[in-house]
């Protein structure tokens, strides 16, 4: 019996309660969660950053994709006529009626005769085979000194075939016997003979009719004939060698408006020039001088003797078309060079320039009013160089009131980290302070300490052969973690802020002691975030 | 009035996710052991169950209340931080209580009929240990997420309640062999069904960058009206009216390979309810979602435009995408839910047996079926049974990954009269005694008791009427354990 009571008695004893003792010396209820926020990001290519610094020129690539700024600031266009300089033609001729003139009109009342001579149009050294005028005046005087009525046509002929180009009418009937003819001659194409005989020869023919109204009949009829007030709308045939001077060409290079406060040295730079020849006729730039002028007012001027000649530009192939062609000054055909003269940091760079004509003395050559000739100026700078201690300083207005006053409102908050996470694929290494300013200017706080640099460049090739495209390149990227710690005591006074100096600085990758090449692709991101560090009391 | 029959209904309901104390199959006197395996036949000849009363089942479990490990290195410190640190991977309570409405049943010859109605809770509230982490730390504090990531996966509430219409038979088909059935009508009330939930917050270490990932996905019925202050509450709709409705089945076998020995297998609550009333379906869409601030890359240099302007845009922008992304969209289709179905294994032999004494050792494994919940239990103990009029059991359980525990039970006759009780962790009742020692002045502490280990409880009471408890020893071997 005892023994099977047992298992009751053991379930009598294990439904005992049994104490577990606690002891607890310390009682935390409060907790500090920490949260954090991504608040902005921004992924900020090297095209981008250039633009931002400079938005006056513009941001290319060079041929081996190396970005590029180019400075353009003049274009000039030269005149069909400033190349030809043509003055007013003007011609007098006498036709004598001899005794059988006269005894013709006695007998059958009237007397008809022409007269086919051809005038040297006066165009200097240029010899032209055919001249259509843009606009123009043509004017004829014809005189006789008898009573008789005159009547007659002039006309323009081709030289070569005798077909009429022009002709036009006159006739007076009442003494004195005195015609002037005016004729817009615009749009009308002379053809001109220029050999050994004829020099821009214009072929004429006077037609004159004398009737017998019992009137004084003439000794000699006097003609007048003069081309005036015209512009070339296009010639064809030789045109002399001679020099055009042009404005001065010059560009504004934005990017030295402002002093870097550094060492700039820009390995590749060079000054173009760009013509669109729609002329058929050579030309050959001369650089008189190239001035550089910097922000400080300062001047450096380079003698044109001390820039190699320039090419000959080309013409263009055949009427209507363009003739491009680029001329460079770059290192190797400036002394000093041009990495030496944009060491300078000329603000603005002036070419003194003249074009030589036809300097190859070509025979055959054609101009047009419907074409031009232009001429383009620029400097271009691919950013392959080096940037040594450059700083940068900037003064904005900011209020953080709102922000001050919403900390306010969240007393739980402890501190606010502010996180910079930046992906630096830009071969520039750069730090930043942020000075808080009053209205009075009075410094209220700052981001850091001390200016640090705290964004290290990117590491670039410098094993690849100088002349490489690939040499400076950027070939990584450097990931740079900022906490900006702001406990709570910072953040009250900062409601006063209005004003924040911004001071960048920084070199290009190793101190800007080795060059670097800037591509599109390199770029900067920049995550802003902020942690809470909360206070919470459960 | 509707809110008080909600919570009476909750407090009083029996039976949560179908997994009774392990130890009620080997009370044979008790009516209520049918519930263990359809296939059971109590020993009185008839049984009935005082209304209201015959089975009332509360229980509550979790897993994470233990104030021993709540206290820092044993005895010092009591901080949110190692209250935290004591809980795991997720912090799960259970919830459930039940009321046999009513019970009646009778034997008659080798057979078994018993009718039975039941009111059903069940609740479990489970939260990932990541959403008190990032509560207490931070995402981006001293606890370190694994791979960054606050996993809410598994973040859910699911509640049902509904009445159970059963009606059980079984028979004895050989010497040896019993089987039974027990087919129930399901009579949905409320019902609030985490259908998907996988939630996760990966933070950036570097950038602070959030990125949201997974989708939350929730049914319920019955839980606007519930809610709702505006609709008249309709008593006899709501205990009889709605349009859930479902079915459900046991199915059970007793096996006696040897003289002593009886072998038990049983499949229990296979079924479902389809909800069909006052349907919600809550759906994120895809929540995934990157912030990572304010791009301010197409606006950063751009002098022509306002730079507020285009942040406030950009900003506003982001916020409308986050709302669409998380924005729940509500349906109204009807929906189904499986009982939390589970197989139960048992061995029960009489160890010894003689006029008014016997002594039986059993054991028995439970296990979920499917997307039940049910977790897996084995239990292994001992039942002496005096003259018919007392029975008293105790086992040793093994639940999921909680502790050993201890269960024990008692069941009183005295005539027709029968009351019982059930306890499935007797150690829940030992208690801890805090102590909290003022730092300032040590003399000055104060007491107070927690259960020492709350993690599993499960209690059983009932009062029945049996009459003609002997009918079960006439009829066979007289083997009342394992009798049929």
């Amino acid at each position: 019996m005892k023994y099977k009571l047992l298992p009751i008695i053991f379930l009598f004893l294990l439904t005992s309660c049994v104490k577990e003792k606690i002891e607890v010396k310390d009682i935390s209820s409060s907790i500090s969660p920490e949260f954090g926020v991504p608040l902005a990001k921004a992924t900020i290519f090297a095209e981008k950053v250039i633009e931002r610094y400079d938005d006056q020129g513009l941001v290319t690539t060079d041929e081996e994709g190396v970005l590029t700024l180019i400075y353009q600031d003049t274009l000039e266009s030269i005149s069909a006529d400033e190349f030809l300089g043509l003055d007013d033609q003007q011609f007098e001729d006498v036709y004598e009626l001899n005794a059988s003139d006269l005894s013709n009109l006695a007998s059958f009342g009237t007397l008809s005769f022409e007269q086919d001579v051809i005038y040297n149009l006066e165009f200097g050294d240029d010899r032209l085979d055919s001249v259509r005028f843009e606009t123009g005046e043509l004017t004829l005087l014809v005189n006789s000194d008898g009573s008789i009525p005159l009547t007659g046509v002039m006309s323009i002929l081709d030289p070569f075939t005798g077909e009429s180009l022009f002709s036009t009418n006159f006739s007076d009937d009442s003494p004195p016997i005195a015609v002037t003819v005016n004729e817009d001659f615009t749009d009308l194409l002379f053809r001109l003979r220029s050999d050994d005989d004829f020099t821009n020869g214009l072929r004429l023919v006077f037609a004159f009719e004398l009737t017998d109204n019992g009137g004084t009949y003439p000794d000699e009829i006097s003609i007048s004939f003069g081309l005036t007030d015209f512009s070339i709308a296009s010639a064809g045939g030789y045109i002399a060698p001679r020099i055009i001077d042009l404005d001065d060409q010059s560009a504004r290079i934005s990017i030295f408006d402002e002093d870097f406060g550094g060492q700039i040295r820009l390995e590749d730079p060079k000054l173009n020039l760009f013509f669109f020849n729609g002329y058929g006729i050579g030309v050959r730039p001369v650089i008189n001088e190239i001035v550089g002028e910097n922000n400080d007012g300062e001047t450096l001027v380079i003698p044109g003797n001390q820039i190699e000649a320039l090419d000959v530009v080309s013409s263009a192939p055949s009427p209507g078309e363009i003739g491009m062609s680029q001329i460079q000054i770059d290192n190797e055909t400036m002394t000093p060079t041009v990495t030496d003269f944009m060491a300078f940091e000329p603000n603005r760079v002036t070419g003194k320039i003249s074009l030589e004509i036809n300097p190859e003395n070509n025979e055959s050559n054609f101009i047009s009013r419907g074409s031009s000739l232009d001429v383009n100026f620029e400097v271009e700078l691919p950013i392959y160089g080096s940037l040594a201690d450059f700083s940068l300083i900037d003064t904005t207005g900011i209020d953080f009131g709102d922000l001050v006053d919403s900390a306010d409102d969240i007393q739980e908050i402890d501190q606010l980290d502010i996180r910079l996470f930046v992906k630096n694929a830009l071969p520039i290494d750069a730090g930043v302070q942020l000075i808080f300013l009053d209205d009075n200017f009075n410094r209220i706080d700052s981001l850091f300490a001390e200016p640090t640099t705290v964004i290290p460049a990117a590491p670039v090739d410098l094993s690849a052969a100088l002349g490489s495209p690939d040499y400076g390149r950027v070939i990584g990227e450097t990931e740079t973690r900022i906490d900006i710690s702001i406990p709570r005591e910072r953040i009250d006074p900062l409601k006063d802020v209005t004003q924040v100096i911004v001071f960048v600085f920084g070199n290009t990758t190793g101190n800007g002691d080795n060059p670097i090449r800037l591509y599109p692709e390199n770029f900067i991101e920049v995550n802003l975030a902020a942690k809470a560090i909360f206070n919470l009391e459960l | 009035m509707k809110r008080l029959i909600i919570i009476l209904t909750l407090l009083f309901s029996v039976q949560v996710y179908a997994q009774m104390s392990g130890q009620i199959g080997q009370f044979d006197l008790v009516p209520q052991r049918i519930y263990a395996n359809p296939a059971f036949q109590p020993k009185a000849k008839w049984n009935i169950a005082f209304p209201g009363l015959g089975n009332v089942y509360a229980q509550h479990g979790n897993n994470w209340i233990q104030p021993r490990s709540f206290v820092e290195g044993g005895n010092s410190v009591l901080s949110p931080e190692s209250i935290l640190s004591a809980i795991g991977d997720e912090a799960t309570t259970t919830q459930m209580q039940g009321i046999e409405l009513l019970h009646f049943g009778f034997r008659f010859g080798k057979n078994y009929i018993h009718l039975r109605a039941n009111e059903r809770v069940q609740a479990r509230v489970n939260i990932p240990a990541d959403i008190f982490r990032l509560a207490v730390y931070g995402n981006v504090g001293s606890y370190q997420f694994e791979n960054n990531t606050a996993n809410f996966s598994n973040l859910a509430i699911d509640a049902i309640h509904f009445r159970e219409y059963a009606a059980g038979f079984n028979r004895e088909i050989t010497d040896k062999i019993t089987v039974g059935v027990t087919a129930k009508y399901l009579y949905g009330m409320e019902v609030i069904q985490t259908e998907n939930s996988s939630l996760k917050l990966q933070t950036d270490q570097d950038t602070y960058a959030l990125t949201s990932s997974g989708q939350l996905d929730i049914n319920t019925s019955g839980i606007n009206s519930l809610v709702s202050s505006e609709e008249d509450f309709d008593a006899n709709e709501y205990l009889l009216g709605r349009n859930n409705s479902g079915f459900a089945f046991d199915l059970g076998a007793t096996y006696e390979p040897i003289e002593n020995l009886q072998l038990q297998i049983s499949a229990h609550d296979i079924g479902f309810i389809r909800w069909k009333d006052d349907v919600s379906n809550y759906k994120t869409n895809d929540a995934s979602f990157a912030f990572e601030g304010v791009d301010m890359t197409d606006f950063l240099f751009q002098e022509d435009i306002s730079f507020g302007e285009e942040f406030q845009n950009e900003a506003d922008s982001l916020l409308n995408e986050l709302e669409e992304t998380f924005g729940f969209e509500e349906t109204n289709g009807s929906f189904k839910t499986n009982l939390n179905g589970f197989m139960r294994y048992g061995a029960a032999y009489t160890i010894f047996e003689n006029q008014g004494f016997r002594g039986t050792g059993w054991c028995n494994v439970t296990h979920g079926l499917g997307e039940s919940m049910v977790d897996f239990q084995a239990s292994l103990g001992y039942n002496q049974t005096l003259w018919n009029s007392i029975q008293a059991g105790l086992h040793v359980t093994k639940t999921g990954d909680l502790p050993y525990t201890l269960g024990g039970g008692l069941s009183l006759n005295a005539g027709l009269f029968q009351v019982y009780a059930m306890v499935e962790n007797i150690s829940v009742a030992p208690l801890a005694e805090i102590t909290i020692v003022d730092s300032d002045d040590p003399s000055n502490t104060s007491t107070v008791f927690l259960p020492a280990s709350p993690s599993d409880l499960r209690v059983h009471f009932g009062i029945n009427f049996t009459i003609n408890r002997d009918y079960g020893s006439n009829q066979g071997s007289g083997r009342a354990m394992i009798q049929r």
